[in-house]
């Protein structure tokens, strides 16, 4: 990514539900700072510590991952594989010296378009204030 | 659970053994039955700071390994995941060895029944090169001139060629930065109860091995031995199971102390931490030793992880990736901060991790009988 | 059969102890030396690099007959003056006398290349415990990533308060870590760089990169002007050795010497990896090496761990240590049996 000064979040969304989420939002006309760059995955639970670390390094200042509402996973329990997972990237995060609020997990199924909208805006705003 | 106080039956092991010989016996007792192709062990090599983790298939070649080396803080557990995966085994196991090869065995690395795991209480090893500095300085001997060494009752006791004995308390030699290896002091498995057996001194009468017996393999092993005549046994008295235990407990005690100190009040802030790991070379030593990885294509190795050499290296891409693999299942070996050329404190922040992971989990690393819950396919409620 | 043994790390001239694993006589993987006192247990990549190299050798056998035969005819069928044997820090003490007492023989040129280091006076070279004491050092060239082990010494010198300077053409790991990095275009200013520093009494200069024999000659007549120490970290692990005990040419020199000569004999070396791919263009050219080179005829010797070894590391200190392997079914010969025959 280029070095500019504008926020970037780079955001997972999960093909069922997240993915889903954004789109409702987009055709819904709700917007949503523009800084977020989705990257559509098939599950949450397809996502490892990895993918965020990579994200992180190459410049993200946030980075969101977004699944299935727990219980709605499209493949049973990936969403539930994800959150173990999520709870492990926070203590790394913490070893690594970042800040743990630069990373956001939640559920948004792909009706909720007001929520993901909801979401990225606060995500925004809560980055535009840590870089003051 | 059964305990037992052995002694061996072979002059030949009771010259050299530790307490009892039980532990030599039993290997034998293995090897002679042929339940075993071979029994991996440390080998004294130079002298007593020098062991080599040594595969024998005879028993002269076994009498040689007999007695402990606390001053060779060696693994076992990657040799055979790596080397003697379809052999019949029988391995001796500090406790860290037995948590180890639990982790790989709920990675399928190992299979439990191609494996005798014969335990070693521990209450610490010392690194060779601390070992030879401290005798130099706190005992005003040369290092060559010991024989034999030993942890007991809170002492470091060393035994000269002219046979006379000195002992130093650990306590004095921690708090000078000597005695035992910094994970050592902040480990909490003093027995290794996932080996068949459990052999140690703490609670034993003179003479004879202690051992704990954790699995019907082990009742099996030691019933055979008795059989056979490789060892005598008598029952330990409530009193002795008692001190044993108290040994132990007291040990814990200290091991939290020691977390406490080394991974709260004495951890390098975050960013002096992360100025420590601008220097990893990325070299995968910590990686090649740890014996939780266990993967047959490295994450690490991906084109997509790597970086430009003449830039700075972010750890995030090295350590994060390897946190992010393993640190859940961190026993606390101490391989990796040993191994690093670039003196990173590793094991620190990969315990500290497991730390976290295990208040918030209920997941002892080594120890909890089922896998990681990382690896399950339950659905738990947990708090966001 | 598994077996373990203590052994040396044979890709540079720090000297580190290792433990090779072998199954079957065949190198396997690496184990820890703990007890060992330049590297306590620890390697960097260097070295597990090339033990993942030579464990992809499988050879145990050759057919040397028919190959020493061929290659006694060349030698005879050529004048001495136009053989020229190259050699390198790869190979031991014990080969290495045995090739000079051929060559000498023989009447052939015995040469090497050391990547423009020459030989200097022992004592002005730091011990790595000097390292560990110093108060002020100057590192030229990427120290951490290609000799790691004297890296960690110079942490140990920072933890013990240290000011470290770092001078190279490029960022690097070791300036990253240094209180000071000054980066330069060349070597070619290299003295006067160093001249620009505030020595003090106990400064160490650490360098493992020179871009020819005419800097470093210059750079050691700084250091013993100002009777300061240095640690020239070489390329190979007997290196030290091999600029005792032969002529080692410079990069123009080399490329000289072997077009001159018609026939080379390389022990241990592949010049491709500094000089131009088609320098042996018409030559005759037979290489012994323990790693198979792919050049002229190839003769493959034992590896460094299959015999009794013995390296000088670079602050002159040889360690000796036997078979490793043992290993009854590999019948490959040493250098030094192999010269035997010629």
């Amino acid at each position: 990514m280029n070095d500019d000064k504008e926020i970037k979040i780079v955001g997972f969304c999960c093909n069922w539900c997240c993915y889903g989420g954004a789109d409702n939002a987009g055709t819904s006309r709700m917007a949503y700072p523009p800084n977020i760059r989705i990257i559509r995955v098939m599950c949450s639970g397809r996502i490892n510590p990895e993918m965020v670390f990579k994200a992180f390094h190459d410049g993200a200042d946030g980075v969101f991952v977004g699944g299935c509402h727990i219980g709605d996973c499209h493949y049973d329990a990936g969403n539930y594989k994800w959150r173990r997972r999520a709870h492990l990237i926070r203590h790394i995060l913490d070893e690594m010296n970042i800040d743990q609020r630069r990373f956001k997990h939640d559920w948004v199924s792909a009706s909720e378009g007001a929520k993901f909208q909801r979401l990225m805006n606060e995500f925004y705003e809560e980055l535009s204030e840590m870089e003051e | 659970m059964k305990y037992l106080q052995i002694k061996s039956t072979n002059e030949d092991i009771l010259q050299n053994c530790e307490n009892g010989g039980a532990v030599t016996s039993l290997l034998l007792s293995l090897l002679d039955d042929g339940k075993v192709d071979g029994v991996l062990n440390l080998k004294k090599q130079d002298n007593v700071y020098d062991g080599i983790p040594t595969f024998v298939t005879t028993k002269e070649e076994l009498l040689e390994t007999s007695g402990s080396l606390h001053c060779a803080p060696l693994m076992t557990s990657d040799i055979i995941a790596k080397f003697l995966k379809d052999d019949k085994v029988a391995v001796t196991t500090k406790p860290c060895d037995a948590m180890a090869i639990d982790e790989i065995i709920k990675r399928n690395g190992i299979n439990r029944d191609n494996i005798y795991m014969i335990g070693l209480n521990c209450g610490g090893t010392v690194s060779p090169v601390t070992a030879e500095k401290m005798i130099k300085l706190f005992y005003d001997v040369d290092p060559e001139d010991v024989v034999k060494e030993e942890i007991n009752k809170g002492q470091f006791i060393i035994e000269l060629k002219n046979g006379e004995e000195k002992s130093v308390k650990i306590d004095d030699l921690e708090d000078e930065g000597y005695g035992r290896r910094n994970n050592c002091q902040r480990c909490e498995l003093k027995i290794p109860r996932k080996a068949d057996v459990a052999c140690g001194n703490w609670g034993s009468s003179k003479g004879y091995t202690f051992v704990e017996i954790n699995t019907p393999k082990g009742e099996e092993l030691i019933q055979n031995a008795i059989d056979k005549g490789y060892i005598e046994v008598k029952e330990p008295s409530e009193k002795q199971i008692t001190i044993r235990g108290k040994v132990e407990n007291v040990m814990k005690k200290m091991a939290k102390k020691a977390q406490k100190k080394q991974l709260e009040k004495e951890y390098p802030t975050p960013e002096e931490f992360n100025e420590i790991l601008t220097r990893c070379i990325k070299c995968y030593r910590c990686r090649d030793v740890c014996p939780v990885c266990n993967c047959k294509v490295c994450s690490l190795e991906k084109e997509y992880f790597q970086e430009n050499p003449t830039e700075k290296p972010d750890p995030l891409l090295m350590h994060g990736i390897r946190l992010g693999h393993m640190s859940f299942s961190c026993i606390n070996c101490g391989q990796c901060e040993d191994v690093c050329p670039m003196e990173i404190p590793l094991a620190k922040m990969y315990q500290k991790v497991q730390l976290k992971y295990k208040e918030e989990t209920g997941y002892v690393s080594g120890v909890t009988e089922d896998k990681p819950p990382m690896y399950s396919g339950m659905k738990e409620e947990i708090a966001e | 059969m598994l077996t373990i043994n203590h052994t040396i790390c044979p890709e540079c001239s720090i000297g580190c102890g290792l433990n090779v694993i072998s199954k079957d006589g065949i190198i396997v993987g690496i184990n820890p030396f703990k007890n060992h006192e330049i590297n306590e247990g620890k390697n960097c990549k260097n070295c597990t690099d090339y033990i993942n190299k030579i464990s992809a050798l499988e050879n145990k056998t050759f057919n040397y007959e028919e190959v020493i035969s061929d290659i006694k005819g060349m030698l005879n069928n050529t004048d001495a003056d136009k053989i020229t044997i190259l050699t390198s820090g790869n190979t031991d003490n014990n080969d290495l006398d045995n090739l000079i007492k051929f060559a000498d023989e023989k009447g052939f040129d015995l040469i090497s290349y050391e990547y423009e280091f020459t030989k200097i006076n022992p004592e002005i070279i730091a011990s790595y415990d000097e390292v560990e004491k110093a108060d002020q050092i100057i590192t030229i060239g990427d120290i951490f990533r290609k000799n790691s082990l004297i890296g960690r010494r110079i942490i140990h010198a920072q933890q013990n308060g240290a000011k470290t300077i770092n001078i190279y053409t490029e960022t690097n790991l070791t300036g990253f870590n240094s209180d000071e990095f000054r980066q330069i275009d060349s070597c070619d200013q290299l003295d006067e760089i160093v001249n620009s520093i505030d020595l003090t009494d106990n400064t160490i200069i650490i360098i493992n990169e020179i871009s020819s024999k005419q800097n470093y000659e210059n750079l050691i007549k700084f250091v013993e002007e100002k009777g300061i120490k240095v640690l020239p970290l070489l390329k190979h692990p007997n290196s030290y050795s091999i600029l005792e005990k032969t002529e080692s040419l410079s990069k123009d020199e080399l490329a000289n010497k072997i077009q001159d000569s018609e026939l080379l004999l390389l022990v241990n070396e592949d010049p491709r990896e500094y000089l131009e791919n088609d320098i042996f263009e018409g030559k005759e050219v037979v290489s012994l090496t323990q790693n198979c080179t792919d050049i002229g005829i190839k003769v493959p010797l034992k590896v460094w761990c299959q015999k009794d070894t013995s390296f000088t590391n670079s602050a002159g200190l040889t360690q000796e240590y036997s078979d490793a392997i043992n290993d009854d079914d590999n019948t490959l010969k040493t250098l030094s049996e192999v010269l035997k025959l010629l």
